[in-house]
């Protein structure tokens, strides 16, 4: 297993390799650089000028992106134009936001993917199965930009239960008891709200394999010894339901971590999603590099995460 | 003997009746019939497009992007139903607009997604070796670009853009999973009997893939479509929403719904967004309901009716 492991993490460089390229083309095309923004009347256009020409912009884009790789393979991506400090440092401190706030989330999903997800399948047909259906119709429905806006409309304005953004309320000591609470309080309707809307594949997957375990013959012969109905869920069906919303879990945490622009924008969480946007617009192409390329390992690793969970769980899968 | 006439004819008509399975348009409808919340929702798709396109020609579009600066930020009255926005333009008029925008260049996406994924998914899977695994690498590198990022980093380097450009760069990174479905099941029609004799007499390869065996997966396929019709309204929507979506010459509902992006909007002028938002959701469930029920028609064994 660990020889497999090693040969797709090896299939990665050719990948990130052939990606970095490919953005680093798109950012050659991409309109104005990290000056732009920065004619003020005190600087004149000579020593712009200067400053262009010192920091290699008009070289060709394969010997920035010659200059580029050296520097990243040693562990230097560059300098943010805009925040002035390292790009690492920067996707650093957003990092561990966007984590903390993936957490939360992939949490509330499985909490609520789980329990639906069991109860939908055990009473299949049933009015409660037909309700959770209808929700999780709506959730693939309401796209989270929407619900974002109604949670906020709602929660934070008119019942005033929320903050409408940010981390933490301003004064905060960090270290503080007030000051974990006060950020896991900012932190929870973004979480609620990716929460709600992500169960559904959880939920369809769980009822889909609860519903076919329910006929076969392991069951069957359970129930006609006497096994309670309760036991035969426990120690029979949801054991091996539960089997591929284990291999899932790979999937969500990528997912998580690089598809929460939308939330992490519409509640300003300082993640690394909004520093993606805020990238884009201010034209810090140094983070928006590192950035499409550090979610495109995630996607990988991810997948590879989900195979290795597979295998874990069910000693009848071998991944090749 | 004549009993025995009489039986045989029987059995023959009998036999006749098995072999003809319903064709998938009337599956849908008998399914459709059955599926009472999707027969609703298709009956509130057909009102809310019949309201959307009739109610844009007969409207005076131009009334309703022309700015009067007497009447800003204007809560919903009887002279305007749903209000005025920060130019004084009425929000009905928007509203017809932006859902005939949203509802079109989703049919834009899938429909150029499908026509791609449908074309590469055939050749992959009907050619198969040497051919299949240089389109499979492709289609695996794309699928490890984070979607949402490339589309807005490519939107953001094109100074010019319009909505036939934002339709082709969403769509240029949409029409992987088509492609991999209509490769699978082009993979094991490759293998059965009907494919195998048709190359035997020499039909030519192209007759054989769209004559001959995509008229078999074609319903998988469309059903695969009009889910992601949803999906793709959706995404347009948070991408416009985000202020990387259509240009602000073209309003769709994301468009609408991005004046709630203004905090001031927000809180106190809930008629200029929240219409909006309603309606994308209602628009994409129907979707859905409906989408589900061609779901169930095309594979027998889901049928409900």
């Amino acid at each position: 297993m660990w020889k497999t492991i090693l040969r797709r993490l090896l299939v990665l460089i050719p990948q990130v390799a052939v990606l970095s390229l490919l953005v680093f083309i798109l950012a050659s095309f991409m309109p104005g650089d990290a000056l732009t923004g920065k004619i003020d009347p005190n600087v004149s256009p000579e020593r712009l000028e200067e400053l262009r020409e010192k920091w290699g912009f008009y070289d060709p884009w394969y010997v920035k992106y010659g200059r580029w790789v050296t520097d990243a393979l040693s562990g230097d991506l560059g300098e943010s134009t805009s925040y002035k400090i390292p790009v690492t440092e920067l996707i650093g401190n957003r990092a561990a936001n966007t984590f903390w706030l993936s957490l939360l989330t992939l949490g509330i999903t499985y909490i609520i993917g789980v329990s639906f997800g069991v109860i939908s399948g055990r009473f299949n047909g049933k009015p409660v199965d037909k309700a959770i259906s209808f929700y999780t119709f709506l959730a693939l429905a309401m796209p989270s930009i929407v619900l974002g806006v109604i949670n906020i409309y709602f929660f934070s304005l008119k019942l005033n239960w929320f903050p409408m953004g940010g981390t933490v309320n301003v004064g905060m000591q960090p270290g503080t008891l007030s000051y974990f609470l006060s950020r896991i309080h900012h932190m929870l309707l973004p979480a609620i709200t990716g929460g709600v809307l992500y169960p559904v594949g959880v939920i369809q997957i769980l009822k889909s394999e609860i519903v076919d375990y329910k006929i076969s013959d392991f069951v069957m012969t359970a129930r006609s010894k006497g096994v309670p109905e309760k036991t035969i869920y426990t120690r029979h069906i949801l054991r091996n339901a539960f089997l591929p919303t284990a291999a899932n879990l790979g999937y969500d945490i990528a997912f998580l971590l690089g598809g929460s622009i939308f939330i992490e924008r519409i509640f300003s969480y300082p993640g690394m999603g909004n520093l993606f946007l805020d990238s884009i617009l201010r034209r810090d192409y140094a983070v928006v590099n590192a950035l499409i390329i550090l979610f495109a390992v995630l996607t990988v690793l991810g997948t590879l995460i989900s195979d290795i969970i597979m295998s874990a769980v069910d000693p009848r899968i071998r991944i090749k | 003997m004549e009993n025995l006439k009489n039986k045989r004819s029987k059995k023959t008509d009998e036999s006749k009746k098995l072999l003809n399975k319903p064709s998938f348009g009337r599956a849908v409808r008998i399914e459709l019939v059955h599926d009472k919340l999707a027969m609703v929702s298709f009956i509130l798709l057909i009102i809310i497009f019949a309201t959307v396109f009739i109610g844009s020609t007969f409207f005076d579009l131009g009334e309703a992007v022309k700015v009067k600066l007497g009447m800003i930020n204007k809560p919903p009255s009887a002279d305007y139903i749903l209000g005025t926005d920060a130019s004084g333009r009425d929000m009905v008029g928007q509203m017809f607009l932006g859902a005939r925008n949203s509802f079109l260049i989703a049919i834009g996406v899938t429909a150029l997604c499908g026509i791609v994924g449908i074309l590469v998914g055939l050749i992959a899977g009907y050619f198969g070796g040497r051919t299949d695994n240089i389109i499979m690498r492709v289609i695996d590198f794309i699928s490890m670009l984070p979607r949402l990022m490339i589309i807005i980093a490519i939107i953001s380097i094109i100074p010019k853009y319009d909505v036939i450009t934002f339709v082709l760069i969403v769509s240029a990174l949409s029409w992987l999973s088509d492609a991999r479905l209509t490769r699978a099941k082009t993979l094991q029609q490759g293998s059965l009997d009907y494919v195998q004799a048709s190359r035997t007499l020499g039909t030519r390869n192209f007759v054989i893939m769209f004559r001959e065996v995509f008229p078999n997966i074609g319903s998988i396929i469309i059903v695969n479509l009009t889910l992601n019709l949803a999906g793709n309204m959706g995404l347009e929507t948070g991408l416009t929403v985000l202020g990387f979506g259509l240009p602000f010459n073209t309003p769709s509902l994301g468009t609408l719904i991005n004046y709630a992006m203004n905090p001031d909007n927000l809180q106190r002028r809930p008629w200029q967004w929240l219409p909006a938002s309603i309606l994308i959701v209602v628009m994409m469930l129907c979707i859905y309901f409906v989408g589900q029920a061609v779901k169930r028609a095309a594979d027998a064994k889901q049928r409900v009716a």
